[in-house]
């Protein structure tokens, strides 16, 4: 395995993910009393374990763009969450060299009650920025997201595409490493949607590495130069975009 | 477990502009669009205190010297620490959405709460301060000097409780429901609107139980009476403060990685 500190790399070693799905989610404090007096270890009846992750191993390195294609609830996007730090697996090493900004959940740190302003600030500080680089970045974000004198109003009052446009300029603002995107955006008008494909591109060519999760295979063959299958929580191909799409289909068919 | 704490301390280190942003915005945001705006800051808790100390001074008036500034300073010294634990539980699980979104360490948002609450009272304590001197109620020694010391080991005391509770709220939603339960009857286990002396001799023993009773001591001996508490009161909160911080952060860091799964 090529690992040189310096260069960009996202490793996972036999990686497992085990989400506990509970389906009455009253933790019920009483049931856990009776059940410690009882001498009983406390059991959630209802509960369920789902393997989303089942053992992934990768290596990307410097100059690769990954497509991950496969169907719903296969675990791409927990598969994304892993890579950039939001869920932490159950077992298995992960090793990220390089500097990565995930474009998941855009607007997470958003608060209704803040100003766009108050947001740039407080969204930015949880995507992991420092004051210098978003006063910096400020007045651009501003420009870009075209917010005008709605920048200082409660974003409460926001349409779903003002906040969009928002939360996008801010995890747009500083191009990473390594770039992790999930389905691109949908919200904001076709004139944003022109600006914004722009900047994904501009993004796109400036990372090292690129993970996209996306089920536009069009778009999948056009940025990536190599392409997994998930299924059901494990890479069932690894390889050539082309290939990948091509198996990808017939598997949908039979 | 030295190293577990080390690096949520670190971790923390490097999302604290979120802590600054957050409690500046909401104590912005607290007084927006009412029209007597910050005053309420002092305006508040003053009438709230002032129900309650008439209420009492009935009671108390002849036993107790200079009731209202014995009790005011008592009550504002306890409302950091009911304000912050009412809290407390929802410490983690009202921050839900960002937990399952995007990556923070978990003591960030018990510090937000704490930070936020601990600032608030700063803002009131020192505006009744210079109310209390203004009307000659309260007079300044260089004993006033000591009262940063159990300021600042309430915080610590109270981030570390903060850590374990927040915790344990995301497995029992009942805390929710207790916690403000037992902060109340915390309220009147600890002597603020009573004085230690005026329980039967057999019954104090359970007041000197009470962690708070000694924070409480060591606060307003030196600003009421202008005396320098007992040495070892200093220590007890010392220790329980830094025990409780130390264990609150492990613990915190221990359940980093579960607690997405149970929100």
């Amino acid at each position: 395995m090529i690992n040189k500190s310096s260069r960009v790399y996202v490793g996972l070693q036999d990686v497992r993910l085990i989400y506990e799905l509970h389906h009455d989610r009253t933790n019920n404090l009483k049931e856990y009393i009776i059940n410690f007096f009882r001498r009983k270890k406390y059991v959630d009846v209802a509960k369920e374990k789902l393997h989303a992750l089942n053992g992934i191993d990768l290596d990307i390195h410097e100059g690769e763009r990954v497509g991950i294609i496969g169907l719903n609830g296969a675990g791409k996007s927990t598969l994304l969450k892993v890579i950039s730090g939001i869920l932490k697996p159950s077992s298995g090493r992960i090793e990220v060299h390089g500097n990565i900004q995930p474009l998941i959940e855009i607007g997470a740190g958003f608060d209704p009650e803040f100003t766009g302003r108050e947001n740039i600030y407080l969204n930015s500080y949880m995507l992991g920025f420092t004051k210098k680089q978003v006063q910096a970045q400020e007045d651009k974000i501003i420009e870009f997201a075209d917010l005008g004198k709605f920048i200082d109003t409660p974003i409460k009052y926001y349409s779903s595409g003002m906040s969009v446009r928002l939360a996008f300029s801010i995890a747009t603002m500083i191009s990473p490493e390594i770039l992790v995107l999930d389905e691109m955006l949908s919200a904001g008008d076709a004139a944003f949607l022109e600006k914004a494909k722009k900047r994904i591109d501009g993004l796109i060519n400036q990372a090292k590495i690129m993970v996209v999760v996306s089920h536009d295979l069009s778009l999948i063959q056009s940025i990536c130069n190599r392409c997994l299958i998930v299924r059901q929580g494990k890479v069932i191909f690894d390889g050539k975009t082309e290939n990948a799409i091509k198996q990808y289909l017939e598997s949908i068919k039979s | 477990m030295l190293e577990g704490i080390k690096k949520e301390l670190s971790e923390s280190y490097r999302y604290r502009y979120v802590v600054y942003s957050y409690v500046q915005t909401n104590l912005k945001l607290r007084y927006r669009r009412s029209y007597l705006g910050f005053v309420w800051t002092v305006l508040a808790p003053m009438l709230n205190y002032l129900v309650m100390g008439i209420v009492f001074s009935f009671v108390m008036r002849d036993r107790i010297p200079n009731y209202f500034v014995y009790y005011f300073s008592g009550a504002i010294f306890f409302s950091i620490i009911s304000s912050t634990l009412n809290r407390s539980p929802l410490f983690l699980i009202g921050n839900e959405h960002y937990i399952k979104k995007i990556y923070i360490p978990k003591l960030t948002f018990v510090l937000n709460g704490t930070i936020y609450e601990i600032t608030n009272f700063f803002l009131s304590a020192t505006a009744l301060l210079i109310l209390g001197l203004l009307a000659g109620q309260l007079n300044l020694s260089w004993h006033t000097v000591l009262i940063a010391v159990p300021l600042i080991l309430i915080s610590f005391f109270l981030v570390g409780l903060g850590c374990l509770i927040s915790v344990a709220a995301v497995y029992f939603r009942d805390l929710i429901h207790i916690i403000p339960v037992l902060v109340q009857a915390t309220f009147f286990l600890t002597p603020v609107v009573y004085q230690e002396s005026m329980i039967p001799s057999e019954y104090q023993f359970f007041i000197k139980l009470n962690p708070f009773y000694y924070f409480l001591e060591i606060y307003r001996q030196p600003l009421v009476y202008h005396q320098v508490p007992a040495f070892s009161y200093y220590v007890f909160c010392f220790l329980i403060s830094a025990t409780l911080l130390l264990i609150g952060i492990s613990v915190i860091k221990k359940f980093d990685n579960k607690i997405v799964f149970k929100l």
